[in-house]
This record gives C-alpha cells, structure tokens and sequence, in this order.
C-alpha cells in the first residue's frame, strides 16, 4: 500500500470522510432505486445474499486473516444473531410495538450483534490457549455445538427453559424488513471497519499477533486481549449479517448454522487471500455468484465436466502464477503475455459454453478454439516461460479433453461401474459446486498457500502492477 | 432412566466404541508423523462403508454366500480400497505440502474432505442406502448372556477390533517399519537424517490409518442401522478425533481408550434420555480438555497446542 507523505490536516481528514459516506450512500440509494425495481425477484435474491455472504467472509478475514486465528465456526455468529433478532421481532413485533421498520432493524442489529459479539467472547477464551488446526476444530465444535442446541429448542421437554425457537424446523420471523441497501450499507461498514482497524495502532497489535505472536508479546501488546477483541467484532458483524438475514429470508433454520457453511466462508477468504480484505470480498461475492450461475448450465456429460474442472485449475493457476510473478516478485510479465492469457481464458469459457450448445455452428466452436490454441502458442513463446508450464499444460488438457471427447465417451460407455455408467450419465453442473469448490480450494493451496491476491489490497498501483508494469519504487505491502 | 437397560447400552456403547478407537487410530498415527489433522479421515470410512455395502450388495450374493466368507471378503475389500484410497490423498494432496505453513495444510484437508464427500455424490447415489445390518449375520440367532443379548454382529465387531489392534501392536513395536514410524514421529527431521526413507514411513502411516478406517466403516455398517450417505464420516469422524485427542494424540493405546470412553459416553447420554444433544456432548468435552488437560489422558506430547 502506497503510504503518500501528506502532512496531516483535520480539515481534509474529515472531508474525505464526509464525502466517501455521501458517495457510498448515494450509490447504494442509485442501485436500490433504479437497479433492483429492473432485475427479477431471483436475481435479486441472488445478488442480496451474494452480499451477505461477501459481508460475512469480510467479517470471518478479522479472524482469519488479519488476527490470524483460525476460526472454523463463523456461521454459528452469524445464527446467533439471526436467532436472538428473530425471536424478538416474531415475539415482539405483533403484540406490542409499532415502530418504524427502519429503526427497529437498527434495533435489532444492535441486538443481534450484541449476542453474536458475547458468543464471540465465549469462544474467543478458549483461543487464548489453543493455536492452528486445535483452535479449527474446537470453533468448529462450538458451531456444531451452537446448531444442535438450536436444534433441541422446540419448547419440548428436551429444550432448556422450554425455549421455542422452532427447533430442528425452523423458526419464522414473519416481517421482511431488510431491503438490498441495508446489506451493501452493512458490507461497507464491515470493510471500512477492517481497513481502519488496520490503519491503526490496534490494526498493528493484530497483524503482529498473526506473525508473530511471542515478539508481539515481547514488544508489549496484550496479544490476549487482540484475539478476544478480534474474535468479538468479527463475531458481531457477522451477527448483525445474521439479522438483516432473518429479516430478509422472514425463517431462519439451524441448518443456516451448518458447518458446511463456515466451510464455505472459510474457503471465501482462505481463496481470496489471508488477510485480503480486497480479496475476501470479492471471492466472497464471486464464489455465491458462480454456484447460481451455474444453474443455467445443463446437464453435461462426463468429459464435459471434466474439461470444465481442468479449465477452472487452469484459470486459478494463471490467477496464481499472475499474482505471484507481477506482485510478489515486481517483475511483471509482458502486457503482451497478459493479454493473451485473459483472452485465452475468455475464449476457454466461451468454447466450452458452446460446446455444451449443440446449436452452435461448428464454425463458431472451431473459431474459439483456434483462439484459444493461438493464445497457448503465444503464451508459451513468450520469454516468461519459467512460471508458465502448469498453466500451459492444463489448459492443453482441456483443449485435449474437449477434442476427443466422442472416442473417450465410447470408451467410457464399455466400463461398468458401480452405479451407473460414467459416460451415459449427465451430470448437472450445479450439484456439483461443492465438489467444484473442493478442487478450487485444494488447486488454490498447491498453487498459492496464501491466497490468490495474498496480504495484498486495492490500490491503482496494484492493479498497475499486475498488469506488467513493475512500479519504480519498491514497497512494503500491507 | 431404566437401570436394567443399562448393561445392553454399555455393551452397545463398548461395540460403538471399537469403532471409534478405529478411526481414532488413524487421526493419531498421523498427527504422530506429519503434526496435522487429517480432516479427510472421516470420509475415508464413509468410502469404507460404502465398499462393504457394495460388497454384500452387489458384487457377491447375500444370501447364498457363507456369512463367514462374507464378513472376510466385505472386511478385506474395504480395508485394501481405503489403503488405495489414503495413499492418493497423501501423494497428489499431502506430499506436495510438505513443509507448507500449516494452515495450507489444513486448508487442503478440508478441500480433500469436501472432495471426497461431493465426489461420492458421483459414484455412490446421494438418496440414503439401506443399512446393511440384517442381511449379514454370522450367528443364526443372537446369544442371551445373563440378559444382555449380544447378536453376531456385534461379537464380530469386537473380536475384528481386537485382532487388529493386536496386529497393529506388534507392527510398530516388532518390526524395522513400525520401528522408523516411531522414530519419525519422535523427531521429523533426525530420522530422516539418519537414512530412514521419511516418504515412504509417511506412506505406510496413511495406509495403515486408512485400512482401519475402511475396517471401522466396515463394522458400522454391518452393525448399526444408520443409512448410509456420503456425509455418513463427518460425525464419526470428528468423534474419533475428540476420541484420539482424549486419549492423548500420537498415542496409539490412548486412541483406543479415547474411542471405548467416547462409545458408552455417547450411549450413556441416549440412555439418561438427552439423545438430542448426544453430538453436541463429544464437542463439549473436546473443548474441555483441550482447556484443561490438551496433552489428553496418556500423552506426553511436547507439541504446544
């Protein structure tokens, strides 16, 4: 991050400020208004809870990546917060009170971040003493832990204090109060609070508990009290993300809590970069997004699939490579090499989509795939070569795969397998995100352990930088 | 509270408990070796399940073979395909670690769990399999022992435990391998200084770890009657986990102590009556001895948790 040397003056301190909270607030008001009434009921539910999920991956990166704890148990925050809210709103709301729809989601955010955040105390201590993959696990028991005493609630006799917040079914809030704006409001808090946090003296106490928790220790920060502090605020915005979830969804199940879900948030930060809040949000909103994308897919065969799953190791491999050689390294590839390798990408995408259309006219297919061979060719003679092969060699796999996918689909068709024959069997894409995000996370570890974009954040001299121009000065990175 | 169901749930909980200390036994020996948790243990047992479903269902006839021969062939086949299986997931998703920070590590064994968990959606159906608990049983009709009805799976269940861990003893404690295991798992880098081939140790560790999985998958599908799923190793798993971590990780008798205590715990819960809360409880007593004693019950172990 560019540190410019400005001396500082209160004056434009709180003009930046001032003007950044109206543009963000006029920009949210310009897509609640004019957007959202043009796009239909499911594509907006897509993008709100894409939202909600960047938010939720933003909150989990306090954790994760800027403290460095590694915390496996996010969603259960953030059903804390949807539970505590949702029975006041559906107790509440009916009898009672008549206020403002508005204030009383601020009401209620409120009060669910202050239980996630007293949950986040709760399993902020056992952190204290437990480090890496022991701390992964017991979060991940205080999840499990969290959904099954919901689970338990239903006011029968297995419930404590008979408490009824619907059980194992589900629990209905019954006002949908929570509208798109409420959410992109609640991300840009979250993001601004972590970017602050690390612009600060405190943001330092956290970053040096991540590196090095016994020198932090030594130069006198409370390295407790950081981890405890981080555990609480990512714990509340995550419960607050809960609320607004409660009030959208109007039903929450403890199955929202499930740990598949703090994997999924976990795998959002984990792929966009370890303590990236750029990153978190952005594999936050992409990795929601590309599942429902998937969607309108229709069902593949066998080779298909395959060619799609070496495809996306493929594109996280140039995404890795790219990062790794222009950021890390300040070298930069040629803007000739990175062109070709985004258009090769674009071209891979679009030759497999038609591939899947029978419709298409094979010229159009032959035209995208002569592309894409002429993109690998340029690719591979370009002077870089050293970080290149893996890239090269899967993408040539998937170019491979999809030309001889007739005879490998008769071939296939003669082994008998256990169920079902691989090769006559269609495949939805859409049923297999989860096995997708398994590959993605495993081909992102073997590539790049920290990340895709790694420790580092927006900036024009970043994005300068990774297009192939090396900046003239050499800086540290946040 | 019935007092006199109480030996048939100890029984139960002690035949669930077996198989516990089997998955447990696996988590173990490889945070021995390697210091991480192999999150992917679980679902090599559900693939353990799964191949002796297929097995019994499938590839040989129920109901005409001989229980016996059976019971064998369902318990070698799932004990080789898991070998097979643990030695992919070491070589193309451990191996190029080695040496990783940590938390790489960790990540890419919940990679290769979630794989292993959608992918079976692949091969295995996702609707829920019957359970293979009826269709094979080695005594024709089960022995009433004071009271306590033991059928023939269960005694099964026991005595394949037993033998094994049997075997499993003599392994590392008699033999040159079992010998570089424990060195390895004393100190990483001495012993393969002193010219024990630390790849190799690290592939037998998952092999091993891996076929008594498929063996604890094995016996809890032909004794239990939970469905089967591809999720059916998530639970389990992490319950041989907090198993292996009660008996003191790295320490192969504690995992089979950790797993016995963890079976009657868990049937002990469903017996006083909270049955709703009996995974919630294997969780809670992780978290606890993990804050009061995290070298667990039998361990020595340095390691800074």
């Amino acid at each position: 991050m560019a540190t410019v040397a400005h001396s500082y003056s209160p004056a434009r301190f709180w003009t930046v400020r001032l003007a950044s909270v109206v543009a963000v607030l006029l920009f949210l008001g310009a897509i609640q208004l004019l957007i959202i009434p043009k796009l239909n009921g499911y594509d907006v539910r897509i993008l709100t809870l894409a939202l909600l999920m960047a938010t939720l991956s933003v909150s989990l990166n306090i954790v994760n990546g800027i403290t460095g704890q590694f915390s496996m148990g996010h969603a259960a925050f953030y059903v804390i917060g949807a539970y505590a809210s949702g029975k006041v709103t559906s107790v509440m709301l009916d009898k009672s009170v008549h206020m403002n729809p508005q204030l009383w989601l601020l009401l209620m955010v409120v009060v669910g971040a202050v239980a996630a955040g007293i949950a986040g105390i709760v399993v902020g201590l056992p952190s204290l003493r437990l480090k890496g993959d022991y701390l992964a696990i017991v979060t991940m028991g205080f999840g499990e832990i969290v959904r099954i005493f919901i689970n338990n609630q239903d006011g029968g006799s297995s419930s404590l204090f008979h408490l009824d917040i619907g059980g194992s079914y589900q629990l209905k809030v019954g006002h949908k109060i929570t509208e798109f704006w409420h959410i992109g409001l609640l991300l840009v808090i979250t993001i601004a609070i972590s970017r602050n946090l690390l612009k600060t003296i405190h943001g330092l106490s956290f970053l040096s508990t991540r590196e090095d928790e016994l020198a932090a220790n030594a130069v006198g920060v409370n390295t407790t009290m950081t981890k405890v502090v981080a555990f609480v605020l990512g714990g509340a915005l995550a419960g607050a993300a809960g609320v607004l979830f409660a009030h959208y969804n109007t039903t929450v199940a403890p199955d929202d809590g499930a740990m598949a879900q703090s994997f999924l948030i976990v795998a959002m930060v984990v792929i966009g970069g370890m303590g990236s809040i750029t990153g978190a949000c952005i594999a936050g909103f992409a990795l929601s997004i590309v599942p429902e994308a998937l969607r309108r897919f229709p069902p593949i065969g066998a080779i298909d699939l395959l060619a799609i799953v070496v495809g996306i190791i493929a594109v996280i491999t140039l995404a890795g490579q790219l990062t790794k050689r222009s950021i890390d390294q300040n070298k930069g590839w040629s803007a000739f090499t990175t062109v070709m390798g985004y258009l090769f990408c674009l071209a891979l995408a679009v030759a497999i989509w038609f591939n899947f259309k029978s419709t298409v006219s094979p010229v159009i297919k032959v035209i995208f795939i002569g592309i894409s061979l002429a993109s690998i060719v340029a690719l591979l003679l370009t002077p870089a070569k050293a970080s290149l092969p893996r890239f090269g060699h899967f993408s040539v796999l998937v170019l491979v795969l999809l030309a001889i996918k007739v005879p490998i689909a008769a071939l296939l068709h003669k082994i008998p397998l256990v169920e079902n024959n691989l090769a006559q069997t269609t495949y939805t894409p859409s049923d297999l995100r989860w096995a997708l995000f398994a590959i993605s996370l495993i081909v992102v570890m073997l590539v790049r352990p920290q990340g895709i974009l790694g420790h580092y954040e927006w900036s024009w001299d970043l994005a300068a930088r990774l297009f192939g121009r090396p900046s003239a000065g050499k800086e540290v990175a946040a | 509270m019935n007092w006199s169901l109480l030996p048939q749930q100890l029984v139960i909980g002690i035949q669930l408990g077996a198989v516990y200390a089997l998955i447990a036994l696996g988590y173990t020996m490889v945070y021995g070796v390697l210091r991480f948790i192999n999150f992917a243990h679980g679902d090599v047992y559900m693939v353990g399940a799964y191949l002796a479903y297929y097995t019994s269902m499938q590839w040989f006839d129920h109901t005409t073979m001989n229980p016996y021969f059976l019971l064998i062939a369902m318990l070698a086949i799932s004990m080789v395909g898991c070998a097979c299986l643990g030695l992919l997931v070491e070589r193309f998703a451990y191996r190029p670690l080695r040496g990783a920070p940590k938390i790489a590590v960790l990540i890419t064994a919940i990679g290769v769990s979630l794989f292993i968990e959608y992918g079976g959606k692949f091969f295995f159906k996702t609707s829920p399999k019957p359970s293979i608990a009826q269709e094979v049983n080695v005594l024709s009709k089960p022995i009433n022992l004071f009271g306590i009805v033991l059928d023939g799976s269960q005694l099964a269940v026991l005595a394949v435990t037993v033998v094994l861990m049997l075997a499993l003893w003599q392994f590392v404690t008699r033999t040159s391998t079992g010998r570089a295991m424990r060195a390895v798992s004393h100190d990483f880098g001495a012993a393969a200084l002193m010219g024990v081939n630390v790849d190799r140790v690290v592939a037998i560790t998952f092999v091993i770890g891996s076929s008594l999985a498929g063996a604890g998958g094995m016996m809890n599908a032909t004794s239990f009657g939970t469905p089967l799923d591809p999720f059916y190793g998530l639970v389990p798993g992490v319950k041989a986990f907090v198993a292996a971590v009660l008996g003191g990780i790295g320490n192969i008798p504690g995992a089979v102590v950790g797993g016995l205590i963890m079976g009657v715990m868990e049937t002990l819960i469903v017996w006083l009556g909270y049955g709703g809360y009996k995974d919630a409880v294997a969780f809670v007593l992780l978290i606890v001895i993990l804050l009061i004693k995290p070298s667990g019950l039998f361990g020595s172990n340095l390691e800074k948790v």
